[in-house]
C-alpha cells in the first residue's frame, strides 16, 4: 500500500512540473532586435564592401578544445571577433582589428545529441520529482520502489519524455547564443558546427553555415562519414525552410580524398553527384592554421610561391599525406573541367573562403598578436620554439597564424553576406585583410579602371568573382579588372597574379601571369617570370617597413592565349611584401633565433573565387 | 531428538500423577531443547533472511538497470526516443531497417558503456570529467531567470559600467589620397601642392580628378570612428578627430600614403540611451547573471566537501598547505 502512495504522490508532483516547466522562449531573431540607432546603421551599398570574417572556429565545447584546456565559449569568441577583450590561457586578448562576422563550428561529435534526452533524470534533472529520486531519506529512496517507478514509466511513457521540444540540450543553448550577438548592420553571426568526417584519418571534414535559424540537432560523423549522407541532412533542412551550406577545408590532408573521381564508396562520380555537390557546398577552405589548400610545389613546381604554410601530417598521427592528386584545389579545378567534358558537370566548381580552425575559441589572425591557437598544445613561447611533436601531428610552430573569409556584400547583416557566399562573391586570405576584387568581360575597354566609378561599368558589362563568363562572342578575349588594396595594419602588396587552369580533351595545364605589381619592376623576357619585391623584415627584432611594395594594386589584363575551345578557370592571387611570421615575433620576444623549420619571414596573401569559362558541351 | 524429548516428557506427566517427590527432581518439558531444524523454521530471522535472498535472487534475474546488471531492455520509451531522433533529423519515419539498425547501435552502446564502467574506464579520464564538469555547469545555467532583467536592473548596470557603452565619436568627412609609393620623395612636397589648391576651391570643390587613384573612400558619410579605423588604420583616425572641421587639412599620414582631409562633421560620443541598446545591456547583465550562478552553484556545492591538498615539500615551504583559504 505504501508503494501504491508513493507512486501517488511521484505522478502528481510530475504532472505538476510537466505543467510549470517550459523551454526558454527563443531570444529575438535579428528581424526585430535593433542593432543600435537608425541613424549609426550605415546605408545598404549597391556596389558592395568588402567584410572579413571567420567561417572555422572551436571554443571549449568541442572535446578536442576541451581536452587542450581550452576554456572559451563562444561568448567570448563573438567578443573577441567584435573587438573587445576575452582571457586566454590567464593573459588578456584584444585584436587589433575587429572582424564583421563569425560562425563559430564546434565539432557536432560531442554537442548535446539525442542521447541527452534518453536519460528521464535529463530534462527534469532540477525538478521536484528529481529530488524525491535522489533524496537521502530512507523512506523515499528504496531500491525496490525506484526500479517500481522506472518500469513503470518504461511501459508507459509520458508524452513529456518524448517531446522535441522540451529539449534542453547543449545544441540549442549553443545556437542560441549566436542569436544573441547578431546585430544587423554592426556584427553578424551565423549558427554552425563542423562534420568530423576522417576515415582512417583522411580528412573529409566539412564546416556546416547557417544562414538564419539553425537545426534542431546537428548532423555528425557517427550518423555517417560520407558527405553524401550530409547533403540529404543539408537538403531536408531546405525542405524545412533553412538555408545552409557545407565548406570542405583540410583537402592538404585528405590524403587525396578530398577531390577524388571516386565517391566515398569508391564509384566513379556521376553527373547527379557533382550537381548535388555543387549544389550544397559552393566554396572550399583555401587556407587555415593547418596549412592552405591551394596546391603543393610537387603539383606545381614552376610556382615560386606554392611552398607557403605546407602541413601534410594527417591528422589524428595517422602519418603523412602520400597523395598530393586530390589533395589541392588548383589541380581539383582542372579535373573538375575534365569531369565536366564526361558528365556535363563540374563538381570541383568552388569558390573561395578561409577560416582558422582555432581551438582556442579567438579568431587571433594577426601575426604580431597571435597567442597560440590549439590551447596548452601551443601557448607557451619557450616551448613552442623547439617543441617537435603537438597532438596534431606536426610540430606546433607549423600551426599558420589562420586565414580570413572575405565577401563582397552590400551591408553586414546574414542575409546579405550568406547570399555573397552562396554566389561565391568571395575570396580568402592568409589571415590579413587585404581586400581584392576581380571582374571579367569580353568588352571591357581599354583604361576600365581609370574612372572613380570604374566599378559600377564593371558590374554593369561583365561578370564580378565566383561567376561564370558568358558564352564567348567569336575572336573576343576576356579582360579582367583587378583591384586589391592592403590590409591598413599590414604589410604593403607585392604583385597580383591570376592563375589560369584550362582543360582540353582530359588533359589540364595551369599557368601563372603576374599581371600587377609595385615598383617600375619589369619581367625577365627570358625566364618570363618578375623579380621579387625585396625584403624589409629584420628577423631579430621582428619587424618590417613599408618603403617597397605599393598600398594598392588596380588594372586590368587580356588573356590573349584564350582558346574558346578550351575549358578554363582564373582565380587571382594578391602576394604582400615579406612580413614576419608569427613564430618570429615570438622568437624575437625570447631573443632566440626563429625555428628554422618554418620560414621567418611570409608573403601573405588573398586567393580570389574564380571566374569560369565553359565552351559549349554536347548534351550527355 | 525433538521427539525423543516429547516422548519422554509425555512420560514424565504420567508418573508425575502417581508419584509427585519422583516427578519433582525431573525438570519441566518446555525447558528442554526442542530440535534444532525446528527452531529454525520458526526463527523469525530466518524467514528474513530467506525472503531478503529470495528477493535479490529474483532482483538480480529481472535484471537492475545499474552497469551490474547483464540484461539490457529497450523499453518502448527508448524505441520512441530513437525514432523521434530520427524524425528530427531526417524528416520523416525510420524504415524497419533503419529502426534495427538505431537499436542494434543502442544496444552496442548500453553494453559498451555498461562495460567500461565495470572497468573503471570513466575514473581519470580528463575528457570524462570535464565533460561532466560542463554539465553540471549548464545545469546552474538552466537555473537562471527565465525573465529578461527589468528596465531599473539595466539601468543599474549602465550607471555602475558607465564606460562599458560610451558611444564614440561619429566623423563625416572628405579626403584626397596622395600615393607616397607612386611620388617618393616628392610626395609631401605634392601633398602641400594639392592642399592649396584644395584650399583655393573651398569645402565643395570637387575632388573626383584631383589626387591619385585609390579604393578608399572619397566621400565618408557619419560613421563611429572605428569604422574609419577598420578602413583607413587607427593612426589616421585618431588624427582626423583632431582636425578643424569646415576646411581642408593635411597632411594626414595613414599606412597607404598621405591624405588631405575635410571633416563636415564631428559628432561628439553621446551616452546612449537605454533603449538605443537594451538588446547589448541584456547581455552584458545576463553574462553577469550567469556568472555569479555558478559562483554560488561552486560555493554551495564545495561546503559538502572538505577539501585537503598534500602539496610537495619544496611548495609548501613557499605557499603554505592550504590553498585560497580551504582548510585541509
Amino acid at each position: 500500500m505504501k508503494l501504491t502512495w508513493y507512486f501517488a504522490v511521484c505522478l502528481a508532483s510530475l504532472c505538476v512540473v510537466s505543467c510549470g516547466s517550459n523551454t526558454t522562449a527563443p531570444s529575438k531573431n535579428d528581424a526585430t532586435s535593433p542593432s543600435g540607432t537608425v541613424a549609426t546603421r550605415p546605408p545598404a551599398n549597391p556596389l558592395k564592401n568588402a567584410y572579413f570574417g571567420d567561417l572555422h572556429l572551436h571554443t571549449s565545447y568541442s572535446m578536442d578544445a576541451f581536452a587542450f584546456g581550452t576554456r572559451t565559449t563562444p561568448e567570448d569568441s563573438y567578443r573577441y571577433a567584435m573587438g573587445e577583450t576575452v582571457d586566454y590561457f590567464g593573459k588578456p586578448q584584444k585584436r587589433l582589428a575587429p572582424l564583421d562576422f563569425l560562425a563559430v563550428t564546434d565539432h557536432a561529435e560531442y554537442l548535446g545529441t539525442v542521447r541527452d534526452s534518453i536519460n528521464p533524470n535529463g530534462p527534469f534533472a532540477k525538478s521536484e520529482w528529481y529530488k524525491v529520486m535522489t533524496s537521502n531519506d530512507p523512506k523515499t529512496a528504496g531500491a525496490a520502489f525506484k526500479k517500481l517507478i522506472g518500469s513503470t514509466m518504461a511501459n508507459k511513457p509520458l508524452p513529456e519524455f518524448n517531446d522535441p521540444a522540451m529539449l534542453r540540450s547543449i545544441w540549442q543553448a549553443y545556437s542560441a547564443t549566436a542569436e544573441k550577438y547578431n546585430q544587423p548592420g554592426k556584427f553578424t553571426t551565423f549558427v554552425g558546427f563542423e562534420w568530423t568526417s576522417m576515415p582512417g584519418g583522411q580528412n573529409l571534414h566539412r564546416c556546416v553555415i547557417f544562414a538564419n535559424k539553425g537545426p534542431e540537432i546537428p548532423f555528425s560523423a557517427f550518423e555517417s562519414q560520407d558527405a553524401e549522407e550530409l547533403w540529404k541532412y543539408l537538403e531536408a533542412q531546405r525542405k524545412l525552410g533553412l538555408e545552409v551550406i557545407a565548406v570542405p577545408h583540410n583537402g592538404n590532408v585528405s590524403n587525396g580524398l578530398m577531390f577524388d573521381t571516386k565517391d566515398f564508396s569508391g564509384k566513379p562520380l556521376t553527373a547527379d553527384y557533382a550537381r548535388r555537390r555543387m549544389a550544397n557546398e559552393p566554396l572550399a577552405e583555401i587556407i587555415q592554421g593547418k596549412g592552405q589548400s591551394d596546391t603543393s610545389p610537387t603539383l606545381s613546381p614552376t610556382d615560386e610561391f606554392a611552398n607557403y604554410e605546407m602541413f601534410t601530417s594527417l591528422l589524428s598521427g595517422a602519418g603523412t599525406a602520400k597523395s598530393a592528386t586530390g589533395s589541392y584545389l588548383r589541380q581539383a579545378y582542372g579535373v573538375g573541367q575534365q569531369l565536366r567534358e564526361k558528365l556535363g558537370v563540374n563538381p570541383f566548381k568552388y569558390g573561395m573562403e578561409a577560416g582558422t580552425d582555432f581551438h582556442s575559441g579567438i579568431t587571433s589572425t594577426e601575426a604580431s598578436n597571435y597567442p597560440g591557437s590549439h590551447g596548452n598544445q601551443d601557448h607557451d613561447p619557450k616551448t613552442v620554439i623547439t617543441a617537435t611533436e603537438s597532438v596534431v601531428g606536426e610540430p606546433p610552430i607549423t600551426i599558420g597564424s589562420g586565414g580570413l573569409t572575405g565577401v563582397w556584400a552590400e551591408e553586414n547583416t546574414r542575409q546579405a553576406i550568406f547570399a555573397a557566399l552562396k554566389r561565391k562573391e568571395t575570396f580568402g586570405t592568409s589571415g590579413v585583410r587585404i581586400k581584392v576584387r576581380m571582374f571579367a568581360s569580353w568588352a571591357y575597354p581599354k583604361d576600365a579602371t581609370r574612372d572613380a566609378d570604374w566599378i559600377k561599368a564593371a558590374y554593369e558589362k561583365g561578370v564580378p568573382m565566383g561567376s561564370d563568363l558568358p558564352a564567348a562572342p567569336s575572336s573576343a578575349k576576356p579582360t579582367f579588372l583587378v583591384a586589391a588594396m592592403k590590409d591598413p595594419n599590414s604589410g604593403n602588396l607585392d604583385r597580383v597574379q591570376i592563375i589560369k587552369i584550362s582543360t582540353k580533351n582530359g588533359k589540364s595545364q595551369e599557368k601563372i601571369y603576374d599581371v600587377l605589381w609595385s615598383g617600375d619592376r619589369k619581367i625577365d623576357p627570358k625566364t618570363g617570370k618578375l623579380p621579387a619585391v625585396g625584403n624589409t623584415v629584420d628577423v631579430k627584432t621582428a619587424t618590417f617597413t613599408n618603403t617597397i611594395g605599393a598600398p594598392e594594386l588596380v588594372g586590368q589584363w587580356t588573356d590573349d592565349q584564350f582558346d574558346a575551345a578550351v575549358s578554363t578557370t582564373y582565380y587571382a592571387r594578391v602576394l604582400e611584401i615579406p612580413t614576419p611570421r608569427w613564430s618570429t615575433y615570438w622568437a624575437a620576444k625570447l631573443g632566440l633565433p626563429p625555428n628554422p623549420k618554418e620560414p621567418a619571414a611570409i608573403q601573405q596573401r588573398a586567393w580570389t573565387s574564380p571566374i569560369w569559362y565553359e565552351p559549349p558541351t554536347t548534351s550527355h | 531428538m525433538a521427539c525423543d524429548l516429547m516422548e519422554t516428557s509425555n512420560t514424565i506427566a504420567s508418573v508425575k500423577l502417581r508419584d509427585s517427590e519422583t516427578v519433582a527432581a525431573i525438570p519441566s518439558a518446555s525447558a528442554r531443547p526442542a530440535s534444532l531444524a525446528r527452531r529454525l523454521i520458526r526463527e523469525p530471522l530466518v524467514h528474513f533472511l530467506l525472503l531478503g535472498s529470495l528477493l535479490f535472487l529474483y532482483s538480480h534475474w529481472r535484471g537492475a538497470e545499474g552497469p551490474g546488471s547483464h540484461r539490457i531492455v529497450i523499453t518502448n520509451g527508448e524505441v520512441e526516443h530513437l525514432s523521434a531522433g530520427f524524425v528530427r533529423m531526417w524528416q520523416r519515419q525510420p524504415t524497419q531497417a533503419e529502426l534495427d539498425g538505431l537499436m542494434d547501435d543502442y544496444v552496442k552502446e548500453e553494453a559498451a558503456t555498461r562495460e567500461a564502467l565495470t572497468m573503471g574506464l570513466d575514473r581519470n579520464d580528463p575528457i570524462i570529467r570535464r565533460r561532466l564538469r560542463q554539465k553540471l555547469e549548464f545545469l546552474a545555467d538552466d537555473s537562471l531567470p527565465a525573465n529578461a532583467p527589468s528596465d531599473a536592473q539595466l539601468q543599474a548596470w549602465l550607471d555602475r559600467h558607465p564606460d562599458a557603452f560610451r558611444g564614440e565619436p561619429r566623423l563625416a568627412f572628405r579626403q584626397v589620397y596622395v600615393d607616397a609609393s607612386k611620388h617618393g620623395e616628392r610626395a609631401k612636397v605634392e601633398a602641400n601642392r594639392l592642399l592649396a589648391e584644395l584650399r583655393n576651391g573651398g569645402p565643395t570643390i570637387s575632388i573626383s580628378k584631383i589626387g591619385d587613384a585609390s579604393l578608399l573612400p572619397a566621400e565618408q558619410p557619419l560613421v563611429p570612428l572605428s569604422e574609419t579605423a577598420r578602413v583607413f588604420g587607427d593612426v589616421f583616425a585618431q588624427e582626423i578627430l583632431k582636425l578643424q572641421p569646415g576646411m581642408w587639412n593635411g597632411p594626414v599620414e595613414s599606412s597607404f600614403g598621405l591624405h588631405l582631409v575635410l571633416v563636415q562633421n564631428n559628432v561628439m560620443a553621446v551616452p546612449p540611451k537605454l533603449d538605443e541598446i537594451r538588446p547589448q545591456v541584456e547581455r552584458e547583465v545576463m553574462q553577469e547573471w550567469r556568472k555569479a550562478q555558478l559562483d554560488a552553484m561552486y560555493q554551495a556545492l564545495l561546503k559538502k566537501y572538505s577539501v585537503n591538498i598534500e602539496l610537495p615539500k619544496q611548495a609548501q615551504a613557499t605557499t603554505g598547505n592550504t590553498a585560497k583559504g580551504f582548510q585541509p
